[in-house]
């Protein structure tokens, strides 16, 4: 009897937890199922409506968008630029769509130039993938070479301006030459001498190819005085 | 053949003791309950998931700039990431910290104005035929700066002219012989 009543008692006791196991089991199975088609929370759905939204109004109208930046690669039918922000763009050329306009130098696809400038018209829904309509080589890359720097007059000494620049206390030196444009706070031009040991400036700074820091413009932070 | 009456047999003396039944019924309730909540844990996750996935894809498609901007101060409005105008006059609208200078590099030229008390700026710049490079960057009252850069290319032509592969014009300057195609232009605002 105690053996029947033992055996009795293991048997309870192994078909409660199998059926622990067993739910356990299927609360994993069923949980995994149910994630993948969970109703989206309001924010999900909205975002998703949102998106819908976009995707609808791209595809009832043709978005024109122009595209500056530095050819990375050529192939017959497409070419890649890197843009300014260093964002990649595949430009798709159709021959019966794309107008090449070239220079002297650059007449037609096949003569651009690895990292030659180039601007493109054409139709996008992606921002990436691009259909020209036009492509335009540039003169030169699509690079920046100025700074700008706004501190207080160091030392101004005929054709160099020393500036130690707000926030960073870095002193920069710049030469002033014949082209250096300086003007009031309202734009209006005014005489280099004008320019006063610790006058607050905003300085334009052109970096030329050897290193050197020319001041393209100088604009002192103050009224001009009569 | 001979199993099944003895399978039923079985199962027929568990379910007759009570023990056995209430062990049933209980495992199954626990199982459920942790169903239930593993379910709610994993749709929580998931939900987070997907949200983050889609704002990350959102953000891609957009100019890489946008998200460089989304942890600065300054803002470009306008004009849009890849313009394409048909105008030479181009209004830069943004915001910045307050009292701000803002100088505008397009091409060889450089504009300058003021963001106001509140950040606001605005400044109408022109730009060169082609592309056009137009760098923003906002330089705080106390030295800070941030440099927003857009790509604009400005062109009179019209995209729906017959294609001719080679103008060997001197600059790259696009034809500007005929209208521009107003409804597929975004124009630079006001």
């Amino acid at each position: 009897m105690n053996t029947r009543s033992f055996s009795l008692s293991s048997l309870t006791a192994l078909v409660a937890t199998l059926c622990l196991l067993v739910g356990s089991g299927m609360a994993g199975a069923v949980s995994g199922v149910q994630a993948q088609t969970a109703t989206p929370s309001a924010e999900l759905r909205e975002i998703i409506r949102q998106r819908l939204e976009q995707t609808l109004a791209g595809d009832t109208r043709e978005r024109f968008v122009g595209v500056i930046g530095s050819v990375t690669r050529v192939s017959t039918s497409t070419f890649t630029l890197v843009d300014p922000s260093g964002r990649e763009r595949t430009i798709v050329i159709d021959p019966s769509a794309t107008s090449f306009v070239g220079t002297n130098q650059v007449r037609s696809f096949s003569d651009m130039a690895i990292e030659s400038g180039v601007a493109v018209i054409g139709s996008s829904t992606d921002g990436v993938l691009i259909n020209a309509r036009r492509v335009i080589p540039a003169a030169a890359p699509f690079t920046e070479t100025r700074r700008v720097a706004l501190g207080s007059v160091d030392v101004f000494d005929r054709n160099l301006l020393t500036l130690r620049e707000r926030g960073s206390d870095q002193v920069t030196t710049v030469t002033v030459n014949t082209t250096t444009k300086f003007e009031d706070i309202l734009g209006n031009p005014v005489p280099r001498t004008s320019v006063q040991e610790d006058e607050s400036l905003l300085v334009v700074i052109q970096e030329e190819a050897d290193g050197d820091l020319i001041a393209k413009r100088v604009r002192l932070l103050v009224a001009a005085t009569e | 053949m001979r199993e099944m009456p003895v399978v039923y047999n079985v199962i027929s003396r568990l379910c007759m003791r009570k023990e056995i039944l209430l062990a049933i019924i209980v495992g199954i309730a626990v199982g459920l309950g942790l169903t239930f909540g593993l379910y709610l844990v994993r749709q929580r996750l998931d939900d987070s998931s997907t949200v983050r996935t889609i704002e990350e894809s959102r953000q891609g498609s957009n100019d890489s700039t946008l998200s460089q901007e989304s942890n600065q101060s300054l803002v470009v409005q306008q004009p849009e990431a890849d313009l394409f105008v048909s105008e030479a006059e181009l209004r830069v609208v943004g915001r910045a910290i307050p009292n701000s200078y803002i100088v505008i590099l397009v091409g060889t030229d450089e504009f300058i104005t003021t963001a106001d008390s509140d950040g606001d700026f605005s400044q109408t710049i022109q730009l060169t035929a082609g592309g056009n490079r137009v760098t923003v960057v906002a330089t705080s009252p106390d030295g800070m700066q941030e440099t927003v850069v857009r790509s604009v290319v400005f062109s009179e032509a019209n995209l729906d002219a017959p294609v001719s592969t080679a103008s060997a014009s001197p600059s790259a300057t696009p034809r500007a012989n005929a209208t521009p195609r107003p409804t597929a232009t975004p124009t630079p605002g006001n």
